[in-house]
């Protein structure tokens, strides 16, 4: 029985594919093994007659006119290339989209200390703007209704603070109280805010904020005067505008009367910066950074409820999520054009 | 055969410049072998014409790309990779011939110096050899005629399918025995050399 080796040793030796060694091996193995050699005499047969067969005339002259050699020479579309390089620029754009939409798994996941740091960093990423609301008092109030995003971060980062650091609030403002020159009602006003501001979060402190002291009121509307805006005072029947207009009254005619001639402007100016006095100075109202410290160094925040965490903030990557679908989208939809111009170039 | 190979060089220069003629001169001189590769392996005159001339075209547009090889070997490739295509192509698109008898056509020109009737035998007996090739599958078809068709040594046919040696080996060991066992069915139309030698393998087994 001729096994498939010996069958492809074999055809190597008719086809003369063999080294010396070889041929002489298997001429040794023809001359003992009979059916070695009447299986190499019926392939080398069938081999002679293959190589008979004749050269067939071609049927028609195969040369080239001069309109197909120049037709053969026009431009071919380079389909390879174009296949991929659209599909590495499809992978691109959605490698692109997944990284803008990154951030936003990142802020789901956050634990409520996390998310108060979260929201102090952002709050430093608006400090000129924020600063312009404390300096002026003014900028907020003149604010159109459709565009108030200081008041809107502002109000934020008061929410964050109080419920972030329940003793806090109180403490770190009682340090600072108003020396008296804001009318009562005023006073009163921001403790409707700041009772707003609190309530939501269900602490025991919250009340305790808003109702004992009236130098914890005083101080809490100094630091979130923005939150106002925001917030619905108790009991009042004016409009939010109206509001708004009593509180930049209120705060420029105090402190920084010259201040009023640039109540259009939304952003103090450097100059502003230089010659006006803060707030903070003139009054001695804890600064934000005094806030902030004074909250980072208070650990009862880790005793709140998981829920107080869960503030709605305009953050990065909230921002920039239609942005990432949108890049998605645009790859995914490249793919399949790519997918379908490489198949229709394969038919072609 | 040096003026040959000489001439074959001035002429493969001349037409990597774009000279139609001079690449003409090599079509003339390779289309019967670029063919009958054609034939061989798709068993259709009609067909096995048309993708030789595709190939001579691609031969042309690539011939800028030829880099000293045997000219011929490197055809003879561009023709295989066509045929490739095209029994890729029919095994998606089976085609059913309209004739009655498509063998009858693919018969070569007679040879003058045989007898009618030598001839007819002679044009049967190819017939015969040509199913047989036809029955390989495809790997083993061009495996096959390259190497006894077209006389290509298996470093060739490696090259030109893009395949290991030990693979061609195989390829055309299997082949070859498969068309010796459907020739056994041709008995009578093979030569009293090959008959003899199938007769004693039958009786010794």
């Amino acid at each position: 029985m001729t096994t498939q080796d010996d069958l492809e040793l074999l055809n190597a030796y008719i086809d003369g594919a063999l080294n010396d060694q070889e041929r002489a091996a298997l001429d040794a193995r023809l001359q003992d093994e009979p059916a070695l050699r009447r299986e190499y005499e019926s392939l080398r047969a069938t081999a002679e007659l293959l190589r008979a067969l004749p050269t067939l005339r071609s049927p028609r002259d195969l040369t080239l006119t001069r309109a197909a050699a120049r037709s053969a020479r026009v431009y071919r579309l380079p389909t390879a290339a174009i296949s991929f390089a659209s599909a590495a620029a499809s992978i691109l754009l959605i490698l692109a989209g997944l990284t803008v939409m990154r951030p936003v798994g990142e802020t789901a996941q956050r634990t409520p200390s996390d998310q108060a740091a979260a929201s102090f960093s952002e709050a430093a990423t608006t400090d000129i703007l924020t600063d312009g609301v404390i300096i002026a008092g003014l900028p907020t109030a003149s604010l159109p209704p459709t565009q108030p995003p200081a008041a809107t971060l502002f109000a934020a980062e008061a929410t964050m603070r109080l419920p972030t650091g329940s003793p806090m609030p109180a403490d770190a403002l009682a340090l600072a109280p108003l020396p008296g020159e804001l009318p009562q009602q005023t006073a009163q006003f921001f403790a409707g805010a700041a009772q707003d501001e609190i309530a939501p979060t269900e602490t025991p402190l919250a009340s305790e904020t808003a109702g004992d002291t009236a130098a914890a009121e005083s101080g809490l509307a100094a630091v979130a005067p923005a939150a106002m805006v925001e917030s619905e005072p108790g009991g009042s029947g004016a409009t939010p505008a109206e509001e708004v207009d009593g509180e930049a009254d209120i705060l420029t005619k105090q402190p920084f009367p010259e201040a009023q001639d640039s109540q259009m402007n939304l952003q103090p100016t450097m100059g502003m910066e230089r010659t006006l006095p803060t707030l903070a100075e003139v009054i001695g109202t804890p600064t934000r950074d005094d806030i902030v410290m004074e909250a980072e160094n208070t650990d009862d925040r880790s005793t709140l409820p998981a829920d107080e965490g869960r503030i709605e903030l305009p953050s990065a990557g909230e921002a920039a999520l239609p942005d990432g679908w949108i890049l998605i989208g645009m790859g995914a939809v490249l793919g399949v054009v790519t997918a379908l111009f490489t198949l229709w170039a394969r038919r072609r | 055969m040096v003026g040959k190979t000489d001439d074959e060089s001035q002429n493969i220069h001349a037409a990597q410049r774009g000279d139609v003629d001079a690449f003409n001169v090599l079509v003339l001189r390779y289309q019967d072998a670029a063919f009958t590769l054609a034939f061989r392996l798709l068993s259709d005159r009609a067909t096995a014409a048309d993708i030789a001339q595709e190939a001579m075209i691609a031969a042309f547009q690539q011939l800028r790309g030829f880099r000293g090889e045997h000219f011929r070997a490197w055809l003879l490739r561009i023709v295989t990779n066509r045929c490739y295509d095209e029994l890729r192509r029919q095994r998606r698109r089976p085609v059913v011939s309209l004739s009655p008898d498509p063998g009858e056509e693919d018969l070569p020109i007679p040879d003058e110096a045989l007898s009618p009737e030598e001839a007819a035998q002679q044009a049967e007996l190819q017939r015969a050899i040509q199913r047989c090739i036809d029955a390989l599958n495809p790997d083993q078809r061009v495996a096959l005629v390259l190497c006894d068709v077209e006389g290509l040594e298996y470093h060739d046919i490696a090259q030109s399918i893009g395949a290991q040696i030990g693979t061609v080996k195989s390829r055309i060991s299997r082949a070859r025995s498969s068309v010796r066992d459907c020739l056994r069915k041709f008995r009578e139309l093979l030569p009293a050399s090959y008959r003899l030698i199938i007769d004693d393998e039958d009786r010794t087994s």
